[in-house]
């Protein structure tokens, strides 16, 4: 991603995020760097507990106070007058104007962020009167305008509604027409389809796609659906316990994956299992689908055992007790990313000894 | 339907929650069959009734009208939809369930070997010093160390609970479990140990499987028939290979472009579908599908949407598919 930076609207360097707890402070994200240009989509994925959705909320500086999370590194974010700004150094009630202005956020479960006593419209309006500083009926305009740009059929009606009276699908629609209401250049998508169904998923990925391409903004999209990714992202970068393992434009990430851990998550996928796995299945003279009693599956790649406590982090490579790849040198310290490609990163200390070497044969667990 | 191939044939299944004149009709007029020894997949959005459907057959939730046959090969036929809960009771060593939620559903003051225990007590199976055995060799067979029966639910991870909620209910020795989106709370690497395992036991232990799920890849992976639902009634029933080579159901085939695939080399444009899942308390007249049908025409609301047999084992509720 280095080519683009001169012109990213996001540069995020060196972020790292810890958190109080009782148990002492744990580090939930360490080192992430990675910058977004102006109307691309980088999806960060991993698995819970990666820490994708802490960088997110590091960003946005929306961490509770209760928490006590210290925050380090730098991240810059241009805004619409073309001036840069270290979000992670930024005054509270400046960091307060730009965000749902310049830089708004869709999370996850639409019932729990939208306000469940007041109407649709009137939270939409809040937004644009405190940020367009519009008056009350030029800001019910621009909500309706608002709903009708996310395609709510009778959204002269719906303005008026609660959260509770419309469906997964309709809520979820409202939190991107909140979040677009002051025209962002950077949109955050926490998850935004995690909680919906396949067919809902589809419109509402459709819908910011098209939002996406009409006003040039950049998203950050969150997620741990790596279909989603491959239909939706132009770049990606895979966390693995609180740290990047491997950054790539989203092409070459699918067709060539260097971490292990990204290869075992594509691999452990039944979709591409079947694609890669049946033609081999059949050669070894397997025949599918035939009958319950023939054996005709080959079986799921799995990744062995389970992601490490961030009590109790391994001393070298996280990822190093579940690798199939591991070598004694992984145990002593943390691998560095490195470039192995112009635009892609890898943080592996044996693929960085032998460069991409054999890494073809399938991770077996 | 009658096949001496089929454990269970549901017939009619039915089951309404709320009264008046608009009950939620969760479950409508459903019909299937589960062969012997085969996994069969039950799949659709939210509200499609798949999880009430597995509800009713363990008689979690009392079905409201039609027959669910259950038909051992060494017993005689019984009709589950009708037995009383106490009449039901003994089936319960047959008929098992695993739960979505593994977070949820084992008790938290209850040590593993206590979770294990009850389910063994309450079929009377490996009484006294039989019982110590047992448990460990359960653990062992799901992937689990014998020393883990010490331990507590709040001790493990997602994929672990799930395995013990597994081990619950391969305890009783069933031959038929209903699998309620064993997957859904879990991460990806974590799925893939779970499917392995599931498909291990399977074969071991000759179950049948009902897998409730709203992931087609999983669904494809693992099962050998599947049931398409939507707001309550069958959609379309086939082999996997067809259903997914050859959805003849609308709704089959949206359901399928829906889903993301995971390789941006195949990028395209979708026919989305309009609008949500109407209110199963008015559900439309005809066929349910029809309000948001890409190829919806006016026969769709008159027409009788039973669904009929197209060719051997195929069956599909759509008028089209004459």
């Amino acid at each position: 991603m280095s080519a683009i930076k001169a012109t990213s609207r996001l540069e995020v360097r060196g972020l790292s995020t810890s958190f109080a707890t009782d148990a002492g402070r744990i580090q939930s994200v360490a080192d992430v760097s990675f910058s977004i240009a102006p109307g691309q989509t980088v999806a960060l994925v991993g698995e819970s507990g990666s820490g994708k959705s802490v960088t997110s909320l590091s960003l946005m500086g929306l961490h509770a106070r209760t928490s006590q999370a210290q925050m380090q590194g730098e991240a810059w974010f241009v805004r619409r007058d073309g001036t840069r700004v270290n979000l992670l150094a930024l005054r509270e009630d400046r960091l307060r104007a730009l965000r749902g202005n310049e830089m708004a956020m869709i999370f996850q479960e639409p019932m729990t962020s939208l306000n469940p006593v007041r109407t649709i419209g009137a939270q939409i309006a809040e937004s644009v009167r405190l940020h367009r500083k519009l008056d009350r009926a030029a800001a019910n305009a621009h909500a309706l305008r608002m709903l009708e740009l996310v395609e709510i059929p009778a959204a002269a009606q719906r303005v008026h509604q609660y959260p509770h009276q419309l469906s997964g699908g309709m809520r979820q629609r409202v939190m991107i027409a909140l979040a677009m209401a002051c025209d962002p250049t950077l949109l955050i998508a926490d998850e935004p389809t995690t909680a919906l169904d396949v067919t809902i998923q589809a419109q509402i990925l459709a819908l910011m796609g098209r939002l996406q391409k009409e006003t040039g903004m950049s998203v950050l999209f969150i997620t741990h659906n790596l279909g989603v990714v491959a239909q939706y992202a132009d770049a990606v970068a895979v966390m693995y316990a609180g740290r990047i393992v491997e950054s790539a434009p989203v092409h070459a990430l699918f067709a060539d994956p260097q971490h292990p851990y990204t290869r075992g998550l594509l691999e452990c996928l039944p979709g591409v299992a079947r694609r890669q796995g049946h033609s081999l299945a059949q050669q070894a003279g397997f025949q599918l689908f035939s009958g319950p009693a023939t054996p005709r599956r080959t079986r799921l790649l799995a990744i062995a055992g389970q992601v490490c406590s961030p009590l109790s982090p391994p001393p070298g490579c996280a990822f190093a007790p579940r690798c199939p790849k591991r070598e004694g040198v992984c145990d002593c310290a943390m691998p560095a990313l490195q470039s192995t490609a112009p635009d892609r990163q890898v943080r592996c200390t044996v693929l960085a000894r032998q460069p991409i070497a054999n890494h073809h044969d399938p991770v077996t667990a | 339907m009658t096949d001496p191939a089929n454990l269970i044939e549901v017939q009619g299944l039915r089951k309404y929650f709320g009264g008046g004149s608009h009950p939620v009709r969760a479950v409508d007029g459903v019909s299937f069959a589960i062969r012997h020894g085969e996994t069969l997949g039950l799949v659709g959005e939210s509200g499609s009734g798949k999880s009430t459907i597995g509800r009713l057959l363990t008689r979690l939730a009392e079905p409201t009208g039609g027959s669910m046959m259950y038909r051992p090969q060494d017993g005689a036929a019984l009709d589950l939809a009708t037995l009383s809960q106490s009449q039901y009771r003994p089936l319960r060593s047959r008929i098992q369930i695993i739960f979505q939620d593994p977070y949820a559903s084992l008790n938290p003051r209850m040590r593993i070997r206590n979770v294990l225990d009850e389910a063994l007590d309450t079929h009377g199976l490996a009484p006294g010093s039989a019982r110590l055995p047992r448990i460990h060799a359960l653990l062992e067979q799901v992937g689990l160390r014998s020393e883990h029966a010490e331990r507590y639910a709040h001790e493990f991870s997602g994929g672990q609970r799930q395995r013990i909620g597994i081990a619950r209910a391969l305890a009783v020795e069933p031959q038929f479990i209903v699998a309620d989106e064993p997957l859904s709370a879990l991460d990806v690497s974590i799925q893939a140990q779970v499917v392995n395992l599931l498909c291990d036991l399977k074969e071991q232990l000759g179950l049948t499987l009902l897998f409730i799920s709203h992931d087609l890849d999983v669904v494809e992976y693992l099962c050998d028939r599947v049931v398409v639902l939507y707001l309550g009634r069958v959609m379309e029933i086939a082999p996997t290979r067809d259903l997914y080579a050859n959805p003849q159901h609308p709704y089959t085939r949206a359901l399928l472009e829906a889903a993301p695939v995971p390789d941006p080399a195949h990028r395209r444009s979708i026919t989305l579908l309009k609008g949500d899942l109407p209110s199963p308390a008015h559900p439309p007249s005809g066929c349910v599908f029809r309000t948001r049908c890409p190829q919806a025409a006016e026969q769709c609301a008159i027409h009788d949407t039973t669904p009929r047999e197209t060719s051997p084992g195929r069956w599909t509720a759509c008028w089209r598919n004459e």
